[in-house]
């Protein structure tokens, strides 16, 4: 099996590939895949989701990801920014990575999404099944035993 | 007046919490994009991701991702988006989780569209304009399609 692409641009540093920012556990490549400007942050090591990152890395991701986020606000043309990050679905790599889409508002990019209605028993049938559970969904760095069978059934 | 969010928050318009700490609140978005879909926001007015002190960015990162744990083990769903739009004029920094199905017609795919290549070296210069200056070679912009 060949081995994931982003792991190959997190070890290696080609030359046509540009890096913004580096450190032993995350990188910060220039990603134009979808809008010119888009930066990917991704951890080194191979997570394939968000779900799976060990926290200390996912609150590096998030600050060294806000860095970018300002940098595009304050000293570039783009008039804001999509911070995305596909877990599962619509994922290009299986391997986690935080997104920052700089915008403007002709660039024909939709990250829309068409409102549902929704019964207020359905709503709170799934309320039921989410309230009361975050806190026990990670302790530190390592998922409760509660949570482990789900993370292994994670790709 | 004060923002829809703020008064949520506050309690003065009710919601359907799934989490809330000292520091941020998630409700189920009763116009989801897929049922089961959270807001996630900072309980302080934030209007911009960009203006949260350093703590708060990084419990968003980790909540998020507590929550779509919680999302996939007990919602059955495929996968989770997380996105959070700074372009939408939201009047409070919201994080969108939501819930995913394979087959689901949602379009979060970030691949796929064809960018020429003057504009990637304009963004790539404007962007790196207060880090390191660099020009982008024929030969990166050549192979950058098939590296991705």
């Amino acid at each position: 099996m060949s081995e994931c692409k982003l792991c190959l641009l997190a070890k290696h540093s080609p030359n046509n590939i540009k890096t913004l920012f580096e450190d032993e556990e995350i990188k910060v490549i220039f990603y134009p895949t979808i809008v010119p400007g888009h930066i990917a942050v991704i951890p080194k090591e191979h997570f394939t989701v968000m779900m799976k990152v060990p926290e200390k890395i996912i609150h590096k991701i998030f600050l060294i990801g806000q860095k970018f986020c300002k940098e595009i606000v304050n000293e570039t043309k783009y008039e804001g920014f999509d911070l995305i990050s596909n877990n599962g679905v619509d994922q290009a790599h299986p391997h986690f990575s935080l997104h920052i889409i700089p915008r403007k508002k002709d660039d024909g990019l939709n990250f829309k999404w068409q409102p549902q209605q929704v019964d207020d028993a359905s709503l709170d049938l799934v309320l039921e099944h989410l309230k009361g559970k975050v806190e026990s969904a990670k302790k530190e760095d390592e998922a409760s035993e509660k949570f482990a069978e789900y993370i292994e059934r994670l790709p | 007046m004060q923002c829809i969010f703020c008064q949520i928050i506050n309690g003065n318009i009710p919601s359907k919490k799934v989490f809330e700490d000292d520091k941020v609140l998630a409700i189920l978005d009763i116009y989801p994009a897929n049922i089961g879909h959270i807001l996630l926001m900072p309980k302080k007015h934030y209007e911009n991701f960009t203006d949260l002190e350093e703590e708060l960015v990084s419990h968003i990162g980790i909540i998020s991702s507590r929550l779509s744990l919680v999302m996939i083990s007990n919602l059955k769903s495929d996968g989770v988006t997380a996105i959070l739009k700074q372009s939408s004029g939201s009047p409070h920094c919201v994080m969108h989780l939501i819930p995913r199905k394979n087959d689901d017609k949602l379009n979060m795919n970030l691949q796929g569209k064809s960018i020429s290549k003057e504009d990637i070296e304009n963004a790539l210069t404007e962007i790196r304009k207060t880090t390191e200056k660099k020009e982008v070679s024929r030969e990166v912009l050549d192979n950058i399609g098939e590296i991705l």
